[in-house]
C-alpha cells in the first residue's frame, strides 16, 4: 500500500496543534462570504446606507419643493421616478426617504435591544421570581398584535416620527427578551461561567464579561431582522397617517398620497412601494446569512 | 495526625424538586446526605463513586460554589458556610478548581492569555506588563509556551485545554485546588500527561488536591487517602494501599472487582452488582446500598450505618459494628 | 482456518469538508471470523469509528478505496435496498450512547420489534413476543411490562440493554458494538460486558468491539488491532498484544495507563498530542511522538509487516527482522 501519496492537507508537524487557527468572527466571517443570498442582502445594505448618507450629494432635485408645472408626470429623463402630486422629483424623495426609513429602523431597534436585552439578560441569569415577573409582563405585551400595539402606542403619544420610533422600540421588547433570555440560559450552566464564579468575579463580571459576549449571535441575528420589521411597521403607520407627517419623504406615506392617482400615475405609489420591499429583502437576507453564519443551528 | 487543612462536618445539599404552576415543592433530590471528611495539608484526597453519587457536588460544596443545605465546611479552622460575599471572595484565591470538559470550561471567546489573566484581574493581582510576565510564567509551568497566550482556546487539543485550565487555577498561588474529573474527557495517551503536571506542579507549589474521579486506576495513582461514594454519603475512607488491599465495605468491593483489568491472563471473580443505583430522590431506607448489595441483613433494611473510625479507617456497614 | 465472516481489505474512507479533506481511515484491513470478538483500540480521531460505519455502509464519509466482503459478498458495491436486507438482520450495531439511540417516542416493544417485522415479516403480535423474549434474553426484569414502556423510564445500563436486545433480535452474525460501555459506570460496565459475552457463547455472534480501554480489551477480545491515525499499527492475538507489544504507540499507551496494580510513582506518558484527524501524512504518523523515530520514520511510511505468525506491525524498527522469522526481543 501506497502511504506517502496521501498530502491532504498541510500542517506542520512542529506545532502540536493546528486545528483551526481563528478567532471565533474570523472563521464566522469566512462562513459569511461563502453564503451567496447573505452576500447580496450585505451589499443591498450598504448601497441603501449609502443612498442616505451621501443623500444631499445624489438627489438631483430638492425633495420638499414643489412645482406646479410637471404634476404627476411619469418617469423621464429629467425625472427618473417621475414626479408627484406637488410636482416634487420622486427618485429624490425616495433617496431622502432611505435617511427616514433607516434611522427609524436602526433607532426603533436599538432602543429595544437596549430594553430588550437588559430585561432578557436579568430575567435568565437570575431566574427565579425576576424570572417569572418579567417574562409575565412580556407575555402580556406579546398578547396584542404586535402592529396594533404600535399603532396603540403612538395613538397615545401622538403621531410623529420620533414616536414612531418609541412605539417601535417598545413593540419589539419582548422579542428581544425572550431571545436574550433563551441565550443567556443555555449559557448560563457552561462549565466556565462556573469557573469564573468560583474565581470569585462578581454577577457584573460574568454578566459582561462571559455570559453577554457569548450570546450576541440571536441578538445580531434578530436586530437584523427586527430593522425589517421595524422599517414595514414604520411605513405602514405612515400609510395610515399616524407617522411622519407630510412634507417629509416618508416611502409609507409617499404610498399612502399615491393610492388617488393609481389609475392616472401608478408611479408615484409603486416606486415606494418597491423601495419599500427591496429595503426589508435586504434586511431580511442580510439576517438570515448572518444567523447561518453564526450558527445555523440557531433556533430564530 | 497534624490539624486538617480542611475538614467538612455533616455536610448535606438537597435539591428542591418543583412541580405545577406555583412552583411548588414536591421532594428533594438528596445530592450529597451527610459527608464527613477532612484533607491534610500537601496530600491528595481521592473521592469515587459512580455517576449521581454526589461526589462532583461535593467538591462545589467544598468551594462554596453551591450553598450547602446543612453542615460545615472548615478551612484551617474556619467555617465557610455562611460567610459574606466578601470574605469568601478573598477565600476563592486560596481554593481553585480545574473542571472536567476541556471545551465547555474555557470561555470560546477569549485568548488563552485572557483566560488564564480574569482571576488575576478579578482579584486585582497583577497588571499591564506584570499581568502579562505572570501570564508567560504560567503558560510555561503547565508546558505550553508563550506565544499560545494569543490564541483562541478552540485552537488546541483536549489535553492542552486541560493544561490552560489548570494554568488559570494556578494564577492566584491556591493552596487547594479541587480536580473535578480533570482527565476523564482526555485521551489514554493524554491522561498520563495530565496526571503526571498536576503531580509536578503539586510538588513544586505545595499544592492540596481533592481528586474527584470514577476511574479507579487514575484515583489510586494520585491519591494518598480515597473516599468512596454511594447515594450522597461516602461509604468508606481509607489510605489507598489499604483500601485497594483490603477492602471492607461490599460496595468497594464490588467497585474494584468491575474495573476491567488490561491483562488478559489474569482471571478474576467479579462480584457483579444487580440491578442500578436508585434514584437520589427516593433512597432506599435504612442502608441506600442494601437492595444491591450481596452481603444484606435484616438490618441494613431499617438501619442507616454509622459512618465510623477503625483504627484510622472509615467505613459505614453494619458488617463492622 | 475458519472463514472470514467479514473482511476489510485496503479501505480508505475520506470525508470532504469545507475545510479540505480528511482522510479519516486511510488503508485499513481488518478481518473477523465467525463467533470471533475483534477488538479495535485507538484513541479520538484514529478513525476506528468510521471503519466500523463504513463496514455497515452507515459512514457520511466517502469511500475512495478497498473492499468490503461481508459473508463472501462484497458489500461496497450493493445497493442500499441490499444493504438495508443485511443490516439489523445479519450485522447489527450498537452505540455508545444509550440516551439518544433510543427513540423516544416509540415503545421499547416496538423498537425491539421493528427489525423482526422488517426483516422476517413477523405479525405485530409475534414481534411483540419477539421483543419480550428478547428482553428477557438481556436480562431486564418485568419483561412483559418493560415491553410496552418508553424509553425515558429506563436507567442507562437499562437503555444499553434494550439497545443490544434490539441489534440481537435477528440473531446477527456480527454484532459492532462503538464503545457499548463508555457512558456506563463500573458497576453497570460489569453487567453489560458480562451480558455480551454470554450472548456470544449461546448465540455464536462475531463481535467488532470498538473501545479506547484496553481493559476492557483485555478482557473481551480474541483478537485486537490497534489503530492510531487512520490506520492499523499493531494486530495480534490479545494475549500477545498485552504480553509482547511491539509497536512503539501500543508500548506506550499500555505503560501510560494507570492501573490498578501497578505501583508506579509516576505514569510514563508519550510525548505531545493525538493528532488531528487526516493531517497530513509524511511518513510515520507517530514518528513526532515516538522515542524510538529515526530518519526514515519522518520520510517514508512504514508498511504493516507480519514480525510473528499473527503479530503484525507498521514500524520501521522491525525492518530488521526480516518478515515473519523474528522472535528478537521486544522493543524497550
Amino acid at each position: 500500500m501506497s502511504d506517502t501519496d496521501v498530502s491532504v492537507q498541510v500542517a506542520t508537524q512542529a506545532a502540536e496543534v493546528s486545528y483551526q487557527r481563528r478567532s471565533p468572527w474570523a472563521s464566522m466571517l469566512r462562513r459569511f462570504r461563502k453564503n451567496k443570498r447573505a452576500l447580496v442582502g450585505f451589499w443591498m445594505v450598504v448601497v441603501f446606507v449609502g443612498i442616505a448618507v451621501f443623500a444631499q450629494a445624489i438627489a438631483p432635485y430638492d425633495p420638499i419643493e414643489q412645482n406646479m408645472d410637471v404634476i404627476l408626470q411619469p418617469p423621464s429623463a429629467d425625472h427618473l421616478f417621475g414626479t408627484d402630486e406637488y410636482g416634487r422629483d420622486i427618485l429624490s424623495r425616495i433617496i431622502y426617504g432611505s435617511q427616514i426609513s433607516l434611522m427609524i429602523g436602526i433607532v426603533g431597534v436599538l432602543i429595544s435591544v437596549v430594553i430588550g436585552v437588559g430585561l432578557g439578560t436579568v430575567s435568565g441569569y437570575f431566574g427565579g421570581r425576576t424570572d417569572m415577573f418579567i417574562m409575565r409582563i412580556m407575555d402580556i405585551f406579546m398578547a396584542f398584535p404586535s402592529f396594533l400595539l404600535a399603532l396603540a402606542i403612538v395613538s397615545v403619544l401622538g403621531p410623529g416620527m420620533v414616536n414612531v420610533m418609541i412605539a417601535i422600540g417598545i413593540f419589539s421588547v419582548p422579542t428581544f427578551a425572550r431571545i436574550s433570555r433563551s441565550a443567556v440560559i443555555s449559557v448560563k450552566n457552561k462549565e466556565f461561567i462556573e469557573a469564573a464564579k468560583s474565581m470569585g468575579a462578581s454577577h457584573a463580571r460574568v454578566i459582561f464579561k462571559h455570559v453577554l459576549p457569548n450570546s450576541v449571535a440571536p441578538i445580531i441575528v434578530l436586530s437584523t431582522m427586527r430593522i425589517a420589521t421595524a422599517i414595514l411597521t414604520a411605513s405602514g403607520l405612515s400609510f395610515l397617517g399616524m407617522g411622519a407627517q407630510p412634507p417629509t419623504p416618508e416611502w409609507g406615506a409617499m404610498l399612502s398620497t399615491g393610492r388617488e392617482y393609481l389609475r392616472t400615475a401608478p408611479h408615484v405609489s409603486t416606486i415606494p412601494g418597491l423601495a419599500i420591499m427591496f429595503m426589508v429583502l435586504a434586511f431580511n437576507m442580510l439576517g438570515d446569512g448572518l444567523r447561518d453564519a453564526l450558527d445555523p443551528k440557531m433556533k430564530l | 495526625m497534624n490539624q486538617p487543612f480542611i475538614e467538612v462536618k455533616n455536610l448535606k445539599k438537597y435539591f428542591p424538586i418543583k412541580k405545577g404552576v406555583f412552583s411548588r415543592t414536591a421532594g428533594h433530590v438528596k445530592a450529597v446526605d451527610g459527608v464527613d471528611f477532612s484533607i491534610y495539608k500537601g496530600e491528595t484526597l481521592g473521592l469515587v463513586g459512580e455517576s449521581g453519587c454526589g461526589k462532583s457536588t461535593t467538591g462545589r460544596l467544598l468551594l462554596q460554589l453551591l450553598a450547602p443545605t446543612e453542615g460545615e465546611v472548615r478551612y484551617e479552622g474556619k467555617n465557610l458556610v455562611g460567610m459574606n460575599t466578601s470574605e469568601l471572595r478573598k477565600m476563592r484565591r486560596d481554593m481553585q478548581m480545574v473542571f472536567q470538559d476541556p471545551y465547555a470550561s474555557l470561555d470560546p471567546r477569549l485568548t488563552v492569555g485572557d483566560i488564564i489573566a480574569e482571576p488575576l484581574e478579578i482579584h486585582q493581582m497583577a497588571r499591564g506588563k506584570e499581568k502579562d510576565r505572570r501570564i508567560d510564567e504560567l503558560l510555561n509551568v503547565v508546558g505550553l509556551s508563550s506565544y499560545h497566550a494569543k490564541r483562541y482556546s478552540h485552537e488546541f487539543s483536549g489535553g492542552q485545554r486541560q493544561r490552560i485550565g489548570i494554568a488559570r487555577a494556578l494564577a492566584l498561588n491556591p493552596k487547594l485546588i479541587v480536580a473535578d474529573e480533570p482527565v476523564s474527557a482526555l485521551d489514554v495517551s493524554i491522561q498520563s500527561q495530565v496526571i503526571n503536571l498536576m503531580q509536578d506542579l503539586q510538588e513544586q507549589f505545595d499544592l492540596t488536591y481533592l481528586f474527584i474521579a470514577h476511574d479507579l486506576s487514575v484515583v489510586k495513582h494520585i491519591s494518598n487517602r480515597i473516599g468512596v461514594m454511594y447515594l450522597g454519603r461516602i461509604v468508606e475512607l481509607a489510605d489507598k494501599r489499604e483500601l485497594f488491599d483490603s477492602p471492607q465495605h461490599p460496595y468497594t468491593q464490588a467497585l474494584l472487582s468491575a474495573v476491567p483489568t488490561p491483562n488478559p491472563l489474569a482471571k478474576k471473580e467479579r462480584i457483579v452488582l444487580r440491578g442500578d443505583v436508585p434514584s437520589p430522590a427516593n433512597p432506599p431506607a435504612g442502608c441506600t446500598f442494601h437492595p444491591r448489595c450481596p452481603a444484606v441483613m435484616d438490618r441494613c433494611k431499617t438501619v442507616k450505618p454509622v459512618f465510623q473510625n477503625r483504627d484510622g479507617r472509615f467505613v459505614a456497614c453494619h458488617l463492622y459494628e | 482456518m475458519e472463514r472470514k465472516l467479514l473482511e476489510i481489505k485496503g479501505l480508505k474512507t475520506y470525508f470532504y469538508t469545507d475545510e479540505g479533506v480528511v482522510a479519516a481511515v486511510d488503508g485499513v484491513d481488518i478481518s473477523i471470523r465467525a463467533g470471533e470478538t475483534v477488538g479495535i483500540v485507538g484513541e479520538s480521531g484514529s478513525g476506528k469509528s468510521v471503519t466500523s460505519l463504513t463496514a455497515m455502509r452507515l459512514t457520511p464519509g466517502k469511500v475512495v478505496e478497498g473492499s468490503i466482503t461481508f459473508d463472501g459478498k462484497e458489500i461496497l458495491g450493493l445497493s442500499e435496498e441490499e444493504m438495508r436486507e443485511i443490516r439489523g438482520n445479519e450485522m447489527a450495531m450498537i452505540f455508545q450512547e444509550p440516551m439518544t439511540s433510543l427513540n423516544p417516542v416509540f415503545t421499547i416493544g416496538d423498537q425491539i420489534g421493528e427489525a423482526v417485522r422488517i426483516h422476517r415479516n413477523y405479525s405485530k403480535a409475534q414481534a411483540r413476543a419477539r421483543a419480550v423474549e428478547m428482553l428477557k434474553l438481556v436480562g431486564i426484569p418485568r419483561a412483559e411490562q418493560i415491553v410496552d414502556e418508553y424509553p425515558h423510564r429506563l436507567s442507562g445500563g437499562m437503555r444499553q440493554r434494550v439497545m443490544i436486545a434490539m441489534a440481537m433480535a435477528c440473531d446477527p452474525k456480527l454484532l459492532i458494538a462503538d464503545e457499548p460501555t463508555t457512558a456506563l459506570d463500573v458497576t453497570i460496565q460489569a453487567q453489560i460486558l458480562d451480558l455480551m459475552s454470554e450472548l456470544k457463547a449461546s448465540k455464536g455472534t462475531a463481535i467488532l468491539l470498538i473501545t479506547h480501554d484496553l481493559g476492557v480489551v483485555a478482557e473481551m477480545c480474541d483478537r485486537v488491532v490497534v489503530m492510531y491515525d487512520g490506520r492499523v499499527v499493531e494486530e495480534s492475538d490479545v494475549v500477545t498484544l498485552f504480553t509482547h507489544p511491539r509497536h512503539p504507540y501500543t508500548q506506550g499507551l499500555m505503560k501510560s495507563m494507570p492501573t490498578l496494580d501497578s505501583e508506579e510513582k509516576r505514569l510514563y506518558s508519550i510525548k505531545g498530542s493525538v493528532p488531528a484527524q487526516g493531517s497530513l501524512r509524511i511518513g510515520c504518523s507517530f514518528a513526532p511522538r515516538c522515542e524510538h523515530a529515526m530518519a526514515i520514520c519522518r520520510e517514508q511510511s512504514p508498511p504493516l509487516q507480519e514480525i510473528e505468525l499473527g503479530h503484525f506491525s507498521r514500524c520501521f524498527l522491525h525492518a530488521s527482522a526480516e518478515g515473519r522469522t523474528g522472535h528478537e526481543p521486544a522493543v524497550h
